[in-house]
């Protein structure tokens, strides 16, 4: 079967799953709603209580886990393609610490001076703060790889950074008040659940435009594979598509971070079950597809988050590692081959 | 169409290196005509490398100048170098996942539009090109399960598929047994007598050399660099001296 064809196939299958699991995600929760409720509901008519159930918090909530896992897995197949590496994430360079770091700042140090009585300052520093991290973070990193040219080099300046910038957050967490330490604690867990809908118009344009915009770049990302001198000898200019992909890579990791906290796996394991499914790493085909796989494993990990009912819903982080380490070390052994 | 007469590669005066460093080699000058397979011979650490990524566009020249039939090859944007001239390096990219078909495909980015898509006459210049390197049974196998000799011969057809007046070579023959090493050589010389291309192969390879290439561009100590038909190479031991 020819690459197109299986992309085809992958790609149909994934949607219908997409569909199944957004709508699994908005039946379940807390409180028990019927189907037949939930989808009358979703168009505003039913119960005033399932309504507002629906609309307010399940379909934010899936739809956040539908942009963040687009984004996340934007951000793994930038990564893996630009530093030909395939444990390369957003973690790598270090971009979520940094956005993390930011955070940190807002919701520590802000609560020195009462920022949090201000809400809408607070909720907006917040999200600036992120962005500006992991932007702050990227500057350095390329600042770095002025100097180094080599992506193995850069990749480790990445993790250094990281390193430093995770420490700096750890200080600030122990000069904290217990408060402050809790609310941060609490948001390094991740949640897709805070996201409301006036956030959502802030969080959607972002990754939309600059998910779908990583498909315009699926021809240079595919002369990258070859290497830095064969992409240049092929006519790309590697240092002007470097600089748009870590921008790409920072601004998606940075508003994704601001509002659902760091998120563990989605970043490094979807770009793979994407090329271990189509059995290829050609980005024409990657990146659609985890355009679709990376929301229906988010969908998926939020829905196990709700299993327990009766009002406990469980940190979406262990969930992700949880379900989606075993998959990846599953199937990079069973096709240790195809992924080399 | 150029016939391998009207074609030409003329270094003048290169001097070739990486900026704020010394420059690898001063004053290259030669020319190198069409429908030629030569080859580019020097010491270790010379600058053969560096010579060829010069040519390919990959490095900028530290001065002198690189005409391709009168045109000032660094001075075209990067992606018009590419549809003149190509490259296969020495390192092997690991590309897992591709097929030797997608490798291929991979030469016509010069050629294709924002996604890549490849066209009919695209397709038909990658057939054209598996062919010619005798890889058709290959084509949907796994870069990854290729031996040595297999995978050069891939990124050869790559190069090929680029379409380009110029092929540079680096090394190719390193990992390669005896025979591989031949036929490599005798397909090149084939390419280029029948495409009307240049070709350059660096190599420390001499007697495979001078059994198949039309000539030498020698590299000595001392910043001095010639050009002799294979013919007029006599010891072997004492071409670098």
């Amino acid at each position: 079967m020819n690459s197109q064809r299986k992309f085809i196939i992958v790609f149909f299958v994934l949607l219908v799953a997409f569909c199944a699991l957004f709508l699994l995600d908005i039946v379940f929760g807390s409180v028990s709603i019927p189907f037949t409720k939930v989808i009358a509901a979703l168009f505003g008519s039913g119960d005033a209580t399932d309504v507002e159930i629906i609309r307010s918090i399940r379909f934010p909530k899936a739809i956040t886990a539908v942009l963040s896992g687009m984004s996340l897995s934007v951000c793994g197949i930038l990564m893996q393609t630009l530093f030909r590496n395939p444990l390369a994430g957003p973690y790598v360079l270090g971009v979520n610490s940094g956005a993390s770091l930011g955070v940190a700042i807002v919701m520590i140090g802000g609560s020195v001076v009462g920022l949090q009585n201000f809400d809408f300052l607070f909720q907006s520093g917040i999200v600036i703060a992120s962005v500006f991290g992991a932007l702050g973070v990227l500057l350095i990193v390329l600042t770095v790889s002025a100097k180094i040219r080599n992506n193995m080099g850069l990749l480790l300046a990445g993790i250094m950074i990281g390193q430093i910038v995770s420490a700096l957050q750890s200080l600030l967490e122990y000069f904290s008040d217990a408060d402050s330490l809790k609310n941060f604690v609490v948001w390094n867990l991740a949640s897709i659940g805070n996201v409301d809908m006036s956030d959502l118009l802030w969080l959607a344009p972002f990754v939309i435009l600059f998910s779908f915009y990583a498909l315009t770049l699926v021809k240079d990302l595919d002369a990258m594979l070859l290497g830095e001198d064969y992409a240049r000898s092929m006519g790309l200019h590697v240092k002007q598509k470097r600089l748009i992909i870590i921008i790409v890579t920072g601004v998606l990791s940075g508003v994704t971070t601001a509002f659902c906290g760091p998120i563990a796996f989605i970043g490094i394991a979807v770009p793979h079950i994407c090329r271990i499914l189509l059995k290829t790493s050609l980005h024409k085909f990657v990146i659609p597809a985890c355009l679709v796989a990376g929301p229906c494993i988010m969908l998926l990990c939020d829905i196990i988050c709700q299993l327990p009912s009766k009002g406990v819903v469980l940190p979406l982080n262990v969930i992700t590692s949880i379900v989606g380490a075993p998959i990846v070390l599953y199937l990079l052994f069973k096709n240790y081959k195809f992924i080399n | 169409m150029k016939t391998g007469a009207d074609i030409s590669l003329h270094l003048e005066d290169l001097c070739i290196g990486y900026r704020h460093k010394d420059p690898v080699f001063r004053n290259i000058s030669v020319k190198l005509k069409g429908g030629t397979l030569s080859g580019l011979v020097a010491n270790n650490g010379m600058g053969k490398s560096t010579l060829l990524k010069t040519i390919a566009g990959a490095l900028q020249p530290l001065s002198g100048s690189i005409k391709l039939n009168e045109s000032l090859l660094h001075r075209l944007p990067l992606k018009e170098i590419a549809k003149r001239v190509s490259i296969v390096l020495t390192e092997k990219p690991q590309l897992p996942g591709l097929t030797v078909f997608d490798a291929v495909s991979m030469g016509r980015y010069p050629y294709t539009n924002i996604f890549g898509s490849l066209s009919e006459k695209d397709t038909e210049v990658i057939d054209t090109c598996i062919r010619m390197c005798g890889i058709q049974d290959l084509q949907n196998k796994n870069c990854l399960e290729l031996s040595d000799g297999e995978f050069q011969k891939v990124m050869i057809a790559r190069a090929l598929a680029q379409q380009t007046e110029v092929l540079l070579l680096d090394e190719p023959t390193a990992f390669l047994d005896f025979t591989s090493k031949r036929k490599l050589f005798e397909l090149l010389r084939e390419i280029a007598e029948t495409e009307n291309k240049i070709i350059l192969v660096s190599s420390h390879d001499l007697h495979t050399l001078l059994a198949h290439a039309h000539g030498l561009v020698v590299l000595r100590p001392g910043n001095v660099c010639e050009y002799l038909e294979t013919e007029e190479v006599g010891d072997v031991e004492k071409l670098f001296l």
